[in-house]
């Protein structure tokens, strides 16, 4: 049966196992590797999507569960990689690996839809499901202070 | 013979390049500048494990047998060329090299691939920057001692007398090849780019999910497996009934894989090879070893 919903703004269509996780519909049927496979269980991040603009563990979604709901992975974030998270991320030049990354982005977008101007506390928070083994943290914090500077000021002149 | 192969350790230019320019192979791998002359023989026609082309438009790139593992390897080996060639090392390209186990080893590890790299890298650029020099001073008939390398490019008195490499790589290409080993190097204090922070190579890439790990590589037709390992160490499969795992939808192939220990190492065990990875997991799951 086929299961249909919004995929970064356009309608996809997939017909797979409804028990699929959307991890691995995006990875090996839409061959969408910006979403990381790490633990599948939901504990480390690295899987992070939107569900309706909500930051989503993709590894332990039914695909059947997202059925009609928009869907917004790293590949879709922004038209141009510019998304003020990742125009951030960039300037602090937090990846190392990078392996993370994409999940870690997805959550610090996710949180600042909601919190224009988040405190430290409230980042560490927020962020707590995502794990970097790189150890990043000092970085991706900075970045999100700094992405909501970016973020304002966008607000601002718009 | 041993000339021949003393040649090949060397760099290697050709005007045979697609588009012209100048192109230097050169080894960066001391297993493959090591190698007995018989083994050298085999990897003809391409011997060399490393290579900078300079274009006609002017891009530089490098073709690095490295894997960029998060320890900024794509960037800090193109700021060792970039700084002995005398250019901005944002206009220095690098590129992985293919998979080819003859020539290429990408061995990357133990944290030496910077000193490993220094002393070839930094040769090579100079050698490039001399050749390009050369090039310059035949243009202008002037003695090349009298031409400075500078921001991509060679000036000789007057900044009205400068010629960016691009503009002097096919001619570059028909100069001498200089001595690797006494090759005048650049003096560390006049060192503009190592020493310095740089911001990572690769960063956007690693923030638009574009960057390709291991686990992202797709070929044609590629199937997903996984592979259920012996709990113990050692161990070897004794039986297994693959009913179950094959009766789970997706599930193509379920079959016994030997220990591997040349070249890489694997435990072997039992493979479930399925046309996406969660039905092999799921297979893996309904398996009976």
């Amino acid at each position: 049966m086929a299961i249909s919903f919004m995929l970064n703004g356009k309608s996809q269509s997939v017909e797979v196992d409804p028990q699929m996780p959307l991890l691995w519909v995006l990875r090996d049927t839409l061959n969408m590797t910006g979403t990381k496979f790490g633990c599948g269980m939901a504990l480390c991040g690295a899987c992070t999507v939107h569900i309706n603009g909500e930051a989503t563990r993709s590894c332990i979604t039914p695909i059947s569960a997202v059925s009609g709901k928009q869907i917004t992975t790293i590949e879709g974030l922004s038209a141009d990689g510019n998304h003020p998270v990742q125009q951030a991320w960039v300037e602090i030049d937090v990846p190392q690996c990078g392996y993370c990354q994409c999940g870690q982005i997805m959550s610090a977008a996710a949180l600042l839809a909601k919190k224009a101007s988040p405190s430290d506390a409230e980042i560490d928070d927020f962020m707590s499901g995502n794990i970097c083994r790189c150890g990043t943290y000092q970085r991706i914090r900075k970045a999100i202070h700094r992405a909501a500077e970016i973020q304002s000021a966008q607000h601002k002149s718009a | 013979m041993s000339t021949l192969i003393l040649d090949r350790r060397e760099f290697l230019k050709t005007g045979a390049i697609a588009g012209g320019g100048l192109l230097i192979g050169f080894h960066l791998s001391a297993t493959a500048a090591n190698d007995p002359a018989e083994e050298q023989e085999k990897k003809i026609p391409n011997p060399f494990d490393a290579w900078v082309h300079i274009s006609p438009d002017n891009n530089v790139t490098l073709i690095l047998e490295k894997s960029e593992m998060g320890q900024g390897i794509m960037t800090a080996v193109p700021m060792i060329l970039a700084e002995e060639l005398c250019v901005d090392w944002k206009k220095v390209t690098v590129e992985q090299a293919p998979t080819n186990p003859a020539i290429y080893d990408h061995g990357t590890g133990g944290s030496g691939s910077v000193s490993s790299c220094w002393l070839p890298m930094r040769q090579a650029g100079a050698a490039a920057r001399g050749m390009l020099v050369a090039a310059a001073a035949a243009r202008w008939n002037v003695n090349p001692d009298t031409c400075v390398a500078q921001d991509g490019g060679v000036l000789h008195g007057s900044r009205k007398n400068f010629l960016p490499y691009g503009e002097l790589a096919t001619d570059a290409a028909k100069q001498p090849i200089p001595d690797l080993k006494t090759v005048p190097l650049k003096n560390s204090n006049d060192f503009t780019i190592v020493g310095r922070g740089m911001p990572r190579w690769e960063a956007r890439a690693k923030t638009n999910g574009s960057a390709k790990f291991g686990i992202d590589s797709r070929v044609e037709g590629m199937q997903f497996a996984v592979v259920a390992r012996c709990p113990v160490f050692g161990g070897k499969v004794k039986s297994f009934d693959a009913a179950k795992a094959k009766a789970v939808a997706g599930v193509r192939e379920v079959f016994a894989i030997d220990a591997v220990s040349q070249g890489a190492f694997t435990a072997g065990g039992v493979a479930i090879v399925a046309g996406n990875s969660w039905a092999a997991m799921q297979g893996r799951k309904a398996l009976q070893v």
